[in-house]
């Protein structure tokens, strides 16, 4: 082939991806969010990597900062101190990278609501909404370990729970608990592990599978609702140059400008205000960010159930903390093969489900979001009980009951409703 | 591509064009002023935001007024539709048996070389068990100032460590003195607690977090993480809350000069459980 053949080919090739169409929709706009969020952390996070020391050893703090003048700390809390208070933009980067991380996890979850509920994940989709649940597993691991590197007080009790978690997990819970936290709670080099897991395992694993995801969008072609000129055959929306490419320009400043904007007006994550930490010591009341919520709520209300398996013991830990995240995910990453075995239906669709139109569907999805919103509440349940001047004993049995009456409710209302809607839009 | 993918300039779609991209570049340049200038990190983001905001809003009015509504039509060429022949991988047996192959490499792959990186380190399960107390070792404060019987009034409450590891996180105990008169017929209380003195495991057994709050009447052991109780009087026997398993006890002696000592290690691994504990 001649050099001539082969750039008339390429020419071709790029001609045809600018002429390709892509549907409109503001809810299509989710996964750009969460794709422009992760943008944002990579920036701001080769900023905080510059100025961030890892350790090991300890250090007496003597920066901007005079109420823990004096006091031995960690490199890394000394160091995102000096962040804070002294590095130029320092600050504004920390929060900035914060709020790009709850925005980042908030898009990827809305997001995945979105597909669920109007059935994009059926075939020939099947594969990337793994791939999509695959990303939300990466991205609330890669937010935990950011939260645990500055060493705080606050963040240290995360890791030390998130310790007993590895280290409750049966036969090999010791080994993988001393294999990612680098030894016995709370050893010498787990920052510095965390710390590379942080900046550059887990954001490479992330930034491949975003890659390959949006890829198969790419090739798999975007889904559409129904009505209008759409029909399974055809696309119908924006060509690729001009229209989308300067609308999802427009979304990328937009994201760019609020991430800003919130690091810059609201404060997130004030570490000064927690102390360096210490194994002695614990903060009260202590929550983890929202994202982390659901298991923290999880570990408060489940009953302490160890038990033993061949005389060995299955600690407590393990069940809220392990089996029923882990339980949650892999529900997800089953979801469309589940479905399709109780429905028969494997055909390739492309346009999307209206929810109301599978009402059974709809309805098993609000009743995980409401157990999910539960358990949210629940990882307060301790302010909760001092609010409601009662015992916390009596907030947590009042969550259990809840736990197991109120997303069967929430199923049959949605059921109603999805009912009604389709009689009201029914011709 | 359709004739009306650019729509006719219209006057106050360029004026607004106009005011955005002016107004955000001057943001900007406000922001990164302002970013060098002042040490107050407030203004210059709020600016830098407001310009990146600005900006976004220039684009957004090209797409909507310069640009046509999204009514482009194409065929889809995706797997299952009719332009498309033999381009769907879900589908087709042999990308399928590649696939699996694949895939069940990489899980043996993984499989063994985790299994190899978890053997390759030291033996946890040996340092779960132990601590760093031994027989005879005095009992010091955070600053390393060893405890004499009688320095606690009854109803008092430190944190203590072996003299010669202290900040130790698995050695960490609570000492405490207790009434003796309300001890009642326990006597192996007594044995291990000389004179009401009495210690504990700081590390809880549900999660591992400090227990860090001691009541009185009754008398117990509160972790603030998640609330679990431990009856200080009762062997640290949890009364309430998640953990299942009481506070491993330090067993205490007085010396002759009055020192409190460790009789020997704590009654059994200390922190939460795992999976072959020993009991
Ligand atoms: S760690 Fe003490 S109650 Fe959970």
């Amino acid at each position: 082939m001649s050099g001539t053949d082969l750039r008339t080919r390429a020419e071709r090739k790029v001609a045809g991806v600018l002429r390709k169409v892509f549907p409109d929709h503001w809810s299509f706009l989710l996964g750009e969010i969460a794709l422009y969020s992760f943008l944002v952390l990579v920036g701001t996070g080769l900023f905080l990597t510059l100025h961030f020391d890892r350790g090991p050893g300890e250090v007496v703090y003597d920066g901007a900062y005079e109420q823990l003048r004096g006091i031995e700390m960690s490199p890394a809390y000394a160091s995102t101190l000096e962040l804070s208070f002294e590095v130029r933009g320092g600050l504004l980067a920390r929060q900035v990278h914060h709020w790009a991380a709850l925005v980042f996890t908030a898009a990827i979850a809305v997001h995945a609501a979105r597909i669920f509920f109007t059935g994009a994940f059926r075939r020939p989709r099947r594969l990337n909404w793994c791939v999509g649940v695959s990303l939300l597993m990466l991205a609330l691991a890669n937010g935990f370990m950011g939260l645990s590197l500055p060493d705080d007080l606050l963040s240290g009790t995360g890791v030390r729970i998130a310790y007993t978690f590895a280290q409750s997990v049966p036969v090999i819970g010791p080994d993988l608990a001393y294999l990612v936290f680098a030894g016995e709670f709370p050893a010498e080099e787990m920052i510095s592990q965390l710390y590379w897991a942080h900046v550059l395992v887990i954001p490479v694993a992330i930034a491949g599978l975003l890659g390959f995801h949006l890829f198969q969008v790419f090739s798999r072609t975007h889904t559409q609702f129904p009505g209008g000129e759409r029909r399974e055959g055809n696309v119908v929306g924006d060509r690729m140059w001009p229209a989308y490419l300067v609308k999802t320009t427009a979304l990328l400043l937009v994201v760019a400008g609020v991430l800003t904007l919130l690091g810059a007006l609201v404060q997130v994550n004030p570490v000064w205000l927690y102390g360096p930490f210490d194994p002695a010591a614990a903060t009260v009341p202590a929550q983890p960010d929202w994202y982390l919520q659901w298991v923290e709520g999880a570990l408060r209300i489940f009953p302490p159930v160890g038990f033993e398996v061949f005389g060995r013991e299955v600690p407590s830990p393990f069940v809220a903390g392990v089996a029923f995240p882990l339980a949650w995910f892999a529900l997800l990453l089953a979801w469309p093969f589940l479905e399709e075995r109780v429905t028969g239906d494997r055909d390739h669709h492309h346009l999307l489900d209206r929810p109301r139109d599978r009402p059974v569907r709809t309805a098993i999805g609000a009743a995980g979001i409401s157990l999910l919103g539960l358990l949210v509440a629940a990882a307060s349940h301790d302010t909760q009980a001092m609010l409601l001047d009662t015992g916390v004993g009596s907030v947590t049995w009042g969550y259990r009951v809840a736990l197991l009456t109120l997303p069967a409710v929430v199923a049959a209302v949605t059921w109603q409703v999805c009912h009604a809607l389709q009689r009201r839009s029914a011709p | 591509m359709k004739p009306t993918d650019v729509l006719p300039l219209r006057p106050w779609a360029v004026a607004r064009l106009a005011v955005l991209l002016a107004g955000g570049a001057g943001a900007l340049v406000t922001g990164v002023t302002l970013l060098f200038t002042r040490d107050d990190h407030g203004p210059a983001g709020a600016a830098l935001g407001i310009g990146a905001l600005a900006l976004g809003a220039a684009f957004a009015t090209v797409a909507k007024h310069l640009l046509g509504p999204p009514d482009d039509e194409e065929e889809r060429h995706a797997p299952g539709s009719p332009a498309c022949q033999g381009c769907d991988p879900e589908t087709r047996p042999q990308t399928r048996r590649r696939l699996v192959v694949g895939g069940s490499a990489v899980a043996v792959l993984g499989a063994v070389g985790g299994g190899a990186l978890l053997r390759g380190r030291t033996d946890a399960r040996r340092e779960l068990r132990e601590t760093s107390w031994r027989r005879g070792d005095a009992v010091v404060t955070d600053d390393g100032r060893p405890v004499q019987a009688g320095d606690l009034a009854p109803g008092s409450f430190l944190t203590v460590f072996p003299d010669h590891a202290i900040g130790a996180a698995d050695s960490q105990a609570v000492l405490l003195r207790v009434d003796t008169r309300r001890l009642g017929n326990r006597p192996r209380f007594e044995e291990l607690a000389p004179d009401g003195h009495v210690a504990y495991s700081k590390l809880c057994t549900h999660m591992g977090c400090p227990v860090g709050l001691f009541q009185q009447d009754p008398d117990v052991l509160v972790c603030p993480c998640h609330q679990a109780v431990f009856d200080v009087l009762d062997g640290a026997r949890p009364v309430q809350g998640p953990a299942d398993r009481p506070l491993p006890q330090l067993p205490l002696v007085i010396d002759d000069d009055g020192t409190l000592r460790a009789g020997g290690g704590f009654t059994g691994p200390v922190g939460p459980g795992w999976w072959g504990r020993p009991r």
